[in-house]
């Protein structure tokens, strides 16, 4: 009796350690996601700053733009580094994607297969499970809607 | 027949050595036996922690690798001590039996509230108290100890191998 005590303990551990795993593995699915979402922030914040320096120029019939240091203000260095690095992190994707969707199916399946046959009333795990790797499923669709929309 | 089943947390259900399925009804546990009528039925309630196995280092050492030094896998619950208790009746349809669980363990022996009761029906309760299991106590500050400091050489290291190939570079 103590020995399938042990064996369903570990069982449950298993089935815990994968379902944290299989958020993780969903999270690492929607780095590109929102390393373009991070991109698109700091375009935005820099096309607000550019409207208050165009203010600035209006209130100032121009004249700042003597100052060199007020140009340099203009320039949008970060915004072209944060692209460089959106775009290789999307290219390591395409062999890290496959892995990610893979590793996410056998966490689900891994999940439901334990669950049933510990026979515990376990609704919320699995909920849980699902939801994951529905996680995962939706950020490699929108991984490659994008890739193929650029490819395109 | 129903065993109603309150406050359960971790205990599992074994009867005639087969551990019984844990059911879910309006909120609440139950037990079936597969006796008939006029049988008597002997349960026996049984936890005890994870690290009281034999090759407890081993085990948690498998499941810190697997969780990434711990971090995703499920905390070892704080409450080491053991329970093992018998519950004797017969089985009756008619009448449903409920037990409630307390989870304490009666360290000072003034307490006289017994960790297994029965609410409704009628059961004879052996050991209803938990057993201070002093080594698994033990073993969890180890474990948590070892952890930490594994987690700890193991960044360091990652940092310093990091910091040497982009130098190198």
């Amino acid at each position: 009796m103590e020995k399938e005590l042990y064996r369903m303990q570990a069982e449950n551990r298993l089935c815990g350690t994968l379902l944290r795993l299989g958020w993780l593995v969903a999270l690492g699915a929607f780095v590109p996601v929102l390393l373009h979402g991070l991109f698109f922030g700091a375009a935005l914040g820099y096309a607000m700053r550019v409207l208050i320096l165009v203010l600035f120029v209006l209130i100032t019939f121009g004249a700042i733009l003597l100052y060199e240091s007020f140009r340099d203000l203009f320039r949008a260095d970060g915004l072209e580094q944060l692209q460089a690095l959106a775009d290789k992190v999307t290219a390591a994707y395409q062999a890290l994607m496959p892995v990610f969707l893979v590793l996410s199916v056998c966490f689900l399946a891994l999940n439901i297969f334990f669950v049933h046959k510990n026979g515990a009333p376990k609704t919320g795990r699995l909920v849980s499970a699902v939801l994951s790797a529905l996680c995962t499923a939706i950020a490699a669709l929108l991984y490659y809607t994008a890739v193929q929309g650029g490819a395109a | 027949m129903k065993v109603y089943l309150i406050n359960r947390a971790d205990i599992q259900v074994f009867c005639d050595g087969k551990r019984l399925r844990i059911n879910r009804e309006g909120g609440k546990e139950y037990v079936e036996t597969d006796k008939t009528d006029g049988q008597p039925v002997t349960l026996r309630f049984l936890r005890k922690h994870e690290l009281s196995r034999p090759f407890w280092w081993l085990y948690a050492l498998l499941f810190w690798v697997l969780g990434v030094m711990g971090f995703f896998t499920p905390r070892y619950s704080k409450f080491p001590h053991s329970l093992d208790c018998l519950a004797h009746f017969t089985e009756n349809k008619q009448v449903p039996l409920q037990f409630r669980f307390a989870h304490y363990l009666d360290e000072t022996g003034q307490r006289t509230v017994p960790s297994v009761t029965e609410l409704t029906g009628n059961a004879q309760t052996e050991n209803p108290r938990y057993i201070p299991n002093n080594a698994a106590k033990r073993r969890r500050k180890i474990y948590l100890f070892c952890s930490w400091l594994g987690r700890i050489l193991l960044l360091t290291a990652i940092a310093a191998v990091t910091i040497k190939i982009i130098v190198e570079r």
